[in-house]
């Protein structure tokens, strides 16, 4: 009864199918689908956290704790093809409220850190082109625009990053936010204007 | 929060969303002459400028990715609370019952609809033809039979009946040779299609 | 604890627990244990109901990660949660697996009672790269 074991074994990756066939099995408790999808989601999840927070190991905790509570709830989970706004919704919600934890224990507010102090990375990306001098430049224009982020309102924060940095459709950030489509185009209007003050002053 | 719904206006009138929209055209005949959106118009652009900047460097620098520590703790999680989905008895004798995971099962079936081009398997429910099979213990042997439930999607231009027709044959073929069972009734839903 | 059998000092559910799962690993076709946390609360609910109703007899169950056996009156009875390699047939794995079961519970003189195997999972193995890897110089 044993199998021929010289048959040819075709063993298709979860990177060769389409997100939702991925996010389906995971359903269905396929541990490398969730598996390969940890691994597309949590740079996303956590570059969001960063931005958000401004702290690495609160970062992590949110990427973590995200993904943890979405193996949990994935079987819930009714539209399939909606699951990386789902994520970014369970990440930018345990932000805010991470947040809101802060505001309540004041002592726990982060110092501004700069990128390089707190990513322990430097800027000397594909972008810089190993040009010293745009190196600089790049770095300058990063730590403005990071330092003038942590000058928003939270939920401001995270229209503006989920829309300019993540690239999320309106509609995703108005449910995630539990507010009209108007009024994510307000807060980001805002945000934009608050931000590109910001960093005329920085300048 | 009405106030949240406005878009801000410069002096001027100008809404600041017509001025971001417009931020990588020419100046129109107004901005040109307006001191407001002149200065809207110049720091707007330079916040438009680190956006990029931001969004290509954050994606790129590998500083900002979790530790891998991060990845493992989910992992093990996932991996201690995994689940199977339903037991189904498949074998039972006196010296006692075989079960086979419905996780398992579905395991097999996407292995063998995966060799099939232009069909992707989805979600499988999997439910034994003989429910009352636990209950009924005892001598001669019984093995049961399968009724397999699969949404699937299928490329776009593929037949399906055609389709439908090679993968019934191929979970059939798939759970008499891998689990040892009788694949009874398959019933496939086609719930997407996908662009190839 | 004097009280018991000799039988039962000298074979308890753990030596049975370990024969079992060693006879299941040496089965061709059996990947490995497969432990569950749900597995281990709803054993470890069996077993406590077990020794409740058996505390006259010399029940002590015991699991490892994946198998369950319990020896009572010279009578061991097992359960086992196995994943399988893809390419057999998990059904002819697992009776296989059975038989094994039963011989090497004989030979230590007792009796196999039922033998029940939960196949939790189908797999491909674990791709096996270290034939194939260069050896370093």
């Amino acid at each position: 009864m044993q199998m021929d074991r010289r048959e040819p074994v075709v063993v298709i990756r979860p990177d060769e199918l389409d997100e939702t066939t991925v996010v389906a099995r995971a359903q269905d408790g396929d541990l490398d689908a969730f598996e390969y999808l940890v691994g597309e989601y949590q740079g996303k999840l956590f570059r969001l956290a960063f931005r958000m927070l401004n702290d690495r190991g609160e970062a992590e905790d949110v990427v973590q704790d995200t993904l943890v509570a979405c193996w949990r709830k994935l079987p819930l989970l009714t539209h399939a093809q909606a699951f990386g706004g789902w994520l970014y919704q369970m990440a930018t919600n345990r932000c805010l409220d991470t947040l809101r934890r802060r505001s309540i224990h004041p002592e726990t507010i982060q110092e501004p850190a700069t990128l390089e102090e707190s990513a322990g990375c430097t800027v000397s990306g594909p972008e810089a082109g190993g040009d010293p001098a745009r190196a600089a430049e790049i770095s300058l224009e990063l730590d403005g625009l990071a330092a003038a982020l942590e000058t928003l309102p939270p939920t401001q924060r995270a229209c503006w990053l989920l829309r300019e940095i993540h690239g999320r459709s309106y509609a995703e950030i108005a449910s995630t936010l539990k507010v009209s489509e108007q009024t994510v185009r307000g807060r980001l209007a805002r945000a934009r204007i608050q931000l590109a003050e910001k960093m005329s002053q920085w300048r | 929060m009405a106030l949240d719904d406005n878009i801000p206006r410069l002096g001027c009138g100008r809404s600041i969303d017509e001025v971001w929209t417009t931020i990588d055209q020419p100046p129109n005949a107004h901005e040109q002459d307006c001191d407001q959106c002149r200065t809207a118009r110049a720091s707007l652009a330079q916040l438009s400028e680190a956006t990029r900047t931001m969004r290509g460097h954050d994606e790129e620098d590998p500083g900002l990715q979790p530790r891998s520590a991060v990845k493992d703790a989910i992992m093990s999680l996932a991996r201690a609370e995994v689940r199977r989905g339903n037991r189904i008895p498949i074998h039972q004798v006196e010296q006692g019952v075989i079960e086979v995971s419905e996780q398992a099962i579905s395991t097999v079936i996407w292995f063998g609809a995966d060799a099939l081009p232009g069909v992707r398997a989805r979600r499988c429910r999997v439910h034994p033809d003989y429910p009352d099979i636990a209950d009924n213990p005892g001598p001669p042997a019984r093995t049961a039979g399968l009724t397999v439930d699969l949404r699937i999607a299928v490329a776009t231009g593929t037949y399906i009946p055609e389709a439908a027709h090679r993968l019934r044959q191929r979970i059939t073929g798939m759970i008499t040779a891998h689990v040892g069972l009788n694949a009874g009734t398959i019933n496939i839903v086609v719930e997407d299609l996908y662009d190839v | 604890m004097s009280e018991r059998p000799l039988e039962a000092r000298l074979i308890n559910s753990d030596l049975v627990a370990d024969l079992a799962a060693r006879a299941a690993l040496d089965t061709p076709g059996v990947l490995r244990l497969e432990p569950t946390l749900k597995n281990l609360l709803a054993h470890l609910g069996a077993g406590t109901a077990h020794i409740l109703d058996r505390t006259r007899t010399d029940s002590t169950p015991t699991r490892r990660d994946g198998v369950f056996a319990t020896v009572h009156d010279g009578v061991a009875d097992i359960h086992l949660d196995i994943a399988t390699d893809i390419a057999y047939t998990a059904l002819t794995v697992a009776q296989a697996v059975r038989v094994q079961i039963a011989r090497a519970v004989s030979h230590t003189g007792l009796t196999p009672g039922r033998i029940d195997i939960a196949i939790l999972a189908i797999e491909h193995p674990p791709a096996a790269t270290e034939a194939s890897r260069p050896k370093p110089v």
